[in-house]
């Protein structure tokens, strides 16, 4: 009794650490940063259109919201087998054919993250309880496997392009 | 139970993304309208890896968040269809027009109304405030226009209850006419229309940002009716114009000919023309003939069909004691024609 309730408190803090961990991004040797932007059209004195990326300040429903999530290496040693998991952000549709990432591949999900497969593969179960492919806007999550490893002080972005719903 | 690595990283990123999820949900609506305004979006994104070979605990991104802004944008619909019929000179006429909040957040809106919007068109008259109050708006307990008695409806005073909507909500508003002595049938127009109450909204340029102002502390943005919205509903004066017209549509004189002589037959058309709104309650047309004629027997025609002579179950009957034809045409709503015919002989 004495050891099995020593080996759950120690279990506990285990876990804990490991959230502590998970928390303060800096504590390991990958940094990562998620960004939210919208695009807006500036007219220059010379009238001519130019599209910048900003902080939004009309995010409205239909809105296109640009997600950019950056990585870097910032410990000693090679990271290998990178994954970066992101869910579809809550009250947004994912814009078919926004997700990118330089030497990734990109995997997406309409069951909450269960199963993960390439864009037009994707599956979901319908109303009628059978499997059909998904919609890019039924998508849950993106997954992208990082090919390759990524040495320190270099890093990497990836991302995709959601709508308000 | 023993658990690999690998599963183990697994189940730890499932169970922070499990955490992250927890923390979007917001209250949302799911109108038509979209996302309410002042929900925040937040993207989490974690990085899995690996150094050495050995798996490292997943890093999770700061929540990159966002607020939904509020966009502003009523609409305004007439309920009523076809002009709503008035008495000349009447007393509160009654137009229905229905708010409704198109906007994906709660939003107050001034009304006003303008009586005889201008261009007034040629034959328009203008309409005045009703004499019970200008504009009500529907209390919700009985559907339809009630002034006054336990469902009375609330009368509106700009500034003191400005209806406030939520997103996809409707207000029916009332207003409410009297009208003055004018021509019958003729077109009387009262716009409504609703502004946002937010400052500096109602009237700028579709796609104006304005700080804070949003529902949710997010910022307003200008919809593309410029956060107003108007509509024009019609009256139309009672009063029925009621014409009548008589013509010899043929003679035939006992030659064969058609020269106006003894013996010779007319046929005469009475055209009666109902115009205007409204219902011409028991109708009856007369036709006392000249003293030079004598009434062709059995010769009346009530729109293309045969009548007798005898006041009997038919509407039309020659009343010889007075040698006048008469016909009853009972309720008969305008618009509408009748033509009646008859033949007499000159005498």
């Amino acid at each position: 009794m004495q050891i099995s309730r020593s080996l759950f408190t120690a279990t506990l803090l285990a876990l804990l650490s490991g959230f502590s961990l998970a928390a303060y991004a800096a504590d390991g040797a990958i940094k990562v940063t998620s960004v939210a932007e919208v695009e807006v059209a500036t007219v220059g004195p010379d009238g001519k259109k130019t599209l910048r990326r900003a902080t939004p300040e009309k995010a409205v429903p239909g809105t296109e919201v640009f997600y950019t999530n950056t990585f870097e290496n910032v410990g000693r040693q090679a990271a290998s087998d990178i994954v970066i998991n992101n869910p579809i952000p809550n009250d947004t549709a994912y814009k078919a054919g926004s997700a990118f990432g330089k030497d990734a591949v990109v995997v997406f999900s309409a069951d909450g993250g269960k199963t993960f497969d390439v864009a037009d593969k994707v599956q979901v179960k319908g109303t009628d309880g059978r499997q059909r492919a998904a919609l890019p806007s039924e998508y849950t999550n993106i997954r992208w496997i990082y090919k390759g490893q990524l040495q320190p002080g270099k890093s990497s972005a990836v991302g995709f392009h959601a709508v308000i719903k | 139970m023993s658990v690999s690595p690998g599963k183990k990283l697994e189940r730890y990123t499932r169970m922070i993304c499990g955490a992250a999820a927890f923390l979007l949900l917001f209250p949302q609506s799911a109108g038509a309208v979209g996302t309410a305004a002042g929900t925040l979006i937040s993207n989490v994104a974690t990085v899995s890896y690996g150094l050495g070979g050995v798996a490292q605990p997943p890093i999770t991104s700061v929540a990159a968040t966002i607020r939904v802004d509020e966009v502003i944008q009523p609409t305004l619909t007439w309920q009523d269809g076809t002009p709503v019929i008035v008495n000349s000179p009447g007393a509160n006429g009654v137009l229905t027009f229905l708010l409704t909040n198109s906007g994906n957040g709660q939003e107050a809106f001034g009304l006003t109304r303008i009586n005889g919007p201008t261009p007034l068109p040629a034959g328009n008259y203008t309409p005045l405030n009703g004499s019970v109050g200008s504009m009500y708006l529907e209390n919700g307990l009985l559907a339809g226009f009630q002034p006054s008695g336990p469902n009375a409806d609330t009368i509106y005073v700009p500034g003191v209850n400005d209806p406030k909507l939520t997103p996809d909500a409707g207000q029916f508003v009332y207003v409410v006419s009297d009208t003055p002595v004018v021509v019958p049938n003729s077109r009387g127009d009262v716009q409504l229309q609703a502004a946002s109450l937010t400052a500096g909204a109602a009237g700028a340029a579709p796609g104006t940002s304005l700080a804070n102002a949003g529902q949710g502390g997010g910022f307003a943005v200008v919809g593309r009716g410029r956060a107003q919205a108007s509509a024009t509903g019609s009256y139309l004066s009672n009063g029925l114009g009621f014409a009548m017209t008589k013509t010899v549509t043929s003679v035939v004189d006992p030659n064969g000919t058609a020269v106006l002589m003894p013996g010779a037959v007319m046929t005469y058309q009475i055209l009666a023309t109902l115009s205007g709104a409204g219902t011409a309650n028991n109708l009856v047309i007369n036709d006392p003939l000249p003293a030079q004629v004598t009434y062709v027997p059995g010769s009346i025609m009530v729109d293309g069909v045969a009548k007798t002579d005898a006041a009997d179950a038919d509407n039309a009957q020659y009343i010889s004691t007075t040698q006048t034809v008469s016909v009853s045409l009972g309720n008969v709503a305008a618009p509408a024609n009748i033509v009646i015919t008859l033949r007499a002989t000159i005498n």
